[in-house]
């Protein structure tokens, strides 16, 4: 198998030019790029959800679905899987696979050619010490030596070559493939439009799929949750809109989970931004969700005996038991902004080659801890109502 | 203020005050954090109330953390996608021809199940609305019925990727790789437990798990054309468990293309649309708020008691009782257990193991009955280390799955109560659960006598 390859790759070598090679991906995301992601990419995510559900298409095979596929999935046949045209997506997938084992191959014939380099240069320092020696003192030891150490640059030299053409050829094979998937992904760029009606047309008798909810264990909802007023509305849309915002993030970050890997893997050109801006952003997320998730009933509590009370009593014990959520985010607030304010001084980035600024990361702290403070507000504005209203009637 | 106070009576100041709260209802995470606030301010002074940030901020800039919301999302991906009832009706066509074959059909895709998401809620959920109704209508035993689909559900704690091993990892600073590999055959190990036991119980009384009848079984071809439905998402995980076990890529990587094959998966079942990805990152996002806001909570109150002492009253304490290293282990377990039955996982790992693992690490286990104990054979200390912080990582992660379980106020036992047809009450869902706890303490007490069932496939992996 490897010597087949290597013989495609010899004759590729000599045939291709040399731009016919491996690209290297060298993109750094700039900050400022980073920064304007985060805010722009759910505004957008949010506008394209209202969009398609108001335009709710009877469609399951989507024309865009087959292009994001195409373009982040296309070199490994996703696209053609999706569309049902297996035999071309295995093609991919075959020569996909032979691009992952030159690369291997192209790694190693790369480690062999530095060896050879090393030594060649070894070789030649020798050859000039010879040389000085022997101008020195013409005697036939050192002439010998001379001669000896000028036989042993010349194998040198021919190894160095030989690895050299080892690695070429595994870079030609491996260009040579990368360029013929580009090939075939823009003639399918051309061809998807009408793949996508003929698998509409393939799968138009399928029946829909069944659906399920999947149920939480929990305290019911009791009638507090009907209590409201333009104030708890106003704060509840504020925690919905700030989930919602940062929810979309983790879309991102398939993207360039997904980048990265085939960064490093394909291209071999690992990048040093994707893993850091990705776990600073689940950073921000955290802290930002906390309120989303208040309103939502998401953080557990033990309802072992607080569920056997009453509603009343159990809005009672809520505006008690509150105090001590006050104190956990109001000294979290205020605390959050203090850090967030001393990195600001300081326009502190992190520690790394990408060096981002850390100050808005710190700042979600504070922010995160105000939008979970106002819903709690809003919460004990709504037992409070509840406990007098019901006191009333 | 900065009161001084004797460790003992701090001990139970915090606990006591963090019970009390706990059982008024108050989020774990705002009952950690407020208690931890006012401690501080208590028994140190307002300027320690700073620590606050400072020991969220690291868990903002942890790398292995981001692992959790992306395999919460590839789950929730694959949930949407239909997997699970596609999986579950494969299985058991499969299946269907043996005695007890849909109890065990069950156990089977809740293992595979395992192997695609972290949590136990979805797959006990799914379960209990596919799996329960198609054997009460055959007639099996519901307490075998409603039992198998329990001890299932819980293995996805334990099967990687779980995200309690993850955040085992995070809190106890080791490598989740580690975790991940060293689970897989006490998973198994259980996972072939309860179906030994279901099908030998059928067999011994056939009326207990009834075969399908001949006509509904399928041939050998159809079930071939059966598995084409459920090779995408099997290859799936086979690829994300393949990199992170061969060391291609790390547990976070192995996540993220993870979720970006889910999302393949779930287009190639035609299930991919704007919703379903709104859907997933609200799930994702409401699962993973829920475990970091603990996480911030429970740092600063076991913060603050590990600051005062606390960690060396309670190693002195235990070791102070004179049990020997395997019976603090077992008092740890125990403890554990009682927890479990009040508390959710996230928050016994975030109070228990910080205080556990450094005590852990400071005993030598040198074997149970004649049985060579977890370092055994390892002359290198960092190494010795490392295994002895595996075993009990691995143990920790058993013994979790059997909080589940664990009648009262287990998890699981509520998840099926919520989709279980009403006429099975909560008696008959405690007393399912019973046979499958035992086997569970069977498999914990396996891992303790052999600790090679834990850690041979990790040396195997990394070979030292």
């Amino acid at each position: 198998m490897q010597d087949i390859l290597g013989a495609i790759g010899e004759a590729l070598a000599g045939l291709l030019p040399l731009w016919v090679r491996l690209p290297n991906l060298t993109f750094t995301l700039p900050h400022w790029a980073y920064w304007a992601g985060l805010l722009l990419f759910p505004i957008i995510a949010m506008y394209l959800i209202r969009r398609a559900e108001q335009a709710r298409s009877g469609e399951v095979i989507s024309k865009p679905i087959a292009y994001m596929l195409w373009l982040w999935g296309g070199f490994a046949g996703l696209h053609r899987f999706y569309l049902g045209s297996h035999i071309v997506g295995f093609v991919y997938v075959l020569l996909f696979t032979l691009v992952l084992y030159g690369n291997s191959l192209g790694t190693k014939a790369r480690d062999a050619k530095s060896a050879t380099e090393n030594q060649l240069k070894i070789a030649e320092f020798m050859v000039k010490r010879a040389e000085k020696s022997a101008a020195r003192q013409k005697s036939a030891g050192a002439e010998a030596k001379l001669a000896a150490a000028q036989k042993a640059r010349d194998a040198a030299l021919l190894k160095d070559k030989a690895a050299f053409q080892d690695q070429e050829k595994w870079q030609a094979l491996v260009g040579g493939l990368f360029w013929l998937i580009m090939l075939m992904m823009i003639a399918d760029a051309f061809l998807i439009p009408g793949l996508v009606s003929a698998a509409r047309r393939r799968e138009a008798a399928r029946a829909p799929p069944r659906e399920f909810e999947v149920m939480a264990r929990g305290v019911a909802e009791d009638e507090r949750s009907q209590i409201t007023s333009p104030l708890i509305e106003r704060v509840g849309m504020v925690s919905d809109w700030s989930g919602n915002f940062v929810a979309y993030w983790s879309v991102i970050a398939v993207f360039v989970y997904y980048y990265e890997v085939v960064a490093r893997y394909v291209f071999n050109s690992p990048t040093n931004w994707a893993h850091e801006s990705m776990f600073l952003m689940f950073g921000m997320q955290y802290l930002l969700s906390g309120a989303y998730a208040l309103k939502e009933e998401s953080h557990v509590r033990v309802d072992v005996i607080y569920g056997l009370f009453s509603p009343r009593a159990r809005a009672w014990i809520d505006v008690v038991t509150s105090l001590f959520f006050f104190i956990f985010t109001i000294t979290l607030m205020l605390t959050g902004f203090l850090f967030a304010f001393d990195s600001m001084d300081v326009w502190e980035v992190s520690f790394t080659e990408w060096a981002i600024q850390y100050w808005p990361v710190k700042l979600t702290i504070g922010i995160g801890a105000l939008l979970l403070l106002l819903q709690g507000i809003a919460r004990l504005i709504r037992d409070v109502t509840y406990l007098r209203s019901n006191a009333v009637g | 203020m900065g009161i001084e106070i004797d460790i003992f009576w701090l001990t139970i100041l915090m606990f006591g005050s963090l019970a009390i709260l706990l059982m008024a209802g108050l989020p774990l995470a705002f009952v950690t954090g407020g208690l931890g606030c006012i401690f501080l301010f208590v028994f140190g002074n307002v300027q320690e109330l700073n620590i606050l940030p400072s020991r969220i901020f690291p868990f903002m800039t942890d790398y292995q953390l981001s692992a959790i919301p992306l395999f919460i999302f590839m789950a929730a991906m694959l949930e949407r996608a239909g997997l699970i009832e596609e999986l579950f009706d494969v299985v058991y066509k499969m299946l269907g021809g043996l005695k007890g074959g849909l109890a065990s059909a069950t156990i089977v895709s809740s293992t595979i199940l395992a192997a695609m998401v972290g949590v136990i809620g979805a797959a006990e959920v799914a379960m209990g609305i596919l799996a329960l109704p198609a054997m009460l209508k055959r007639g099996y035993n519901t307490e075998l019925a409603c039992g198998s689909i329990l001890a299932g559900g819980t293995l996805g704690i334990l099967i990687p990727p779980s995200i309690l091993a993850i955040l085992f990892a995070v809190v106890a600073q080791q490598s989740v790789g580690d975790l991940f590999i060293g689970a897989i055959m006490p998973g198994l190990l259980l996972s072939g437990l309860y179906i030994l036991y279901v099908t030998a119980r059928s067999y011994m009384d056939p009326n207990v798990g009834p075969a399908l009848p001949v006509e509904e079984r399928v041939n050998f071809k159809e079930k071939m054309l059966l598995l084409r439905g459920i090779i995408a998402p099997i290859l799936l995980v086979m690829l994300v468990l393949g990199v992170i076990f061969t060391g291609v890529a790390t547990p976070v990587e192995a996540a993220g293309i993870g979720t970006f094959g889910a999302i393949f998966v779930s287009a190639m079942h035609r299930r991919l649309n704007w919703m379903a990805l709104k859907e997933a990152s609200l799930t994702t996002l409401k699962a993973s708020a829920m475990v970091l806001w603990i996480i911030f909570g429970a740092s600063i109150f076991v913060g603050f008691y590990i600051l005062k002492g606390g960690q060396q009253f309670v190693a002195d304490t235990l070791i102070g009782t004179g049990l020997g290293p395997y019976g603090i282990l077992l008092v740890m377990m125990i403890i554990l257990v009682i927890l479990g039955m009040f508390l959710d996982w996230v928050g016994i790992l975030l109070l228990a193991v910080p205080i556990f693992v450094p005590i852990m690490l400071q005993l030598e286990f040198n074997g149970l009955l004649g049985f060579a104990g977890p370092t055994a054979g390892i002359t290198d200390p960092d190494k010795a280390r490392l295994a002895l912080q595996l075993w009990f990582g691995v143990i920790y992660m058993v013994n979790m799955q059997m909080s589940f379980l664990s009648p009262p106020f287990g998890y699981a036992l509520f998840y099926l109560k919520s989709v279980a047809p009403p006429e099975i009450g909560m008696g008959t869902i405690f007393r399912s659960a019973i046979p499958f706890l035992f086997l569970q303490i069977v498999g914990l007490a396996c891992c303790i006598i052999f600790p090679q069932i834990i850690l041979w496939l990790p040396r195997l992996v990394y070979g030292g």
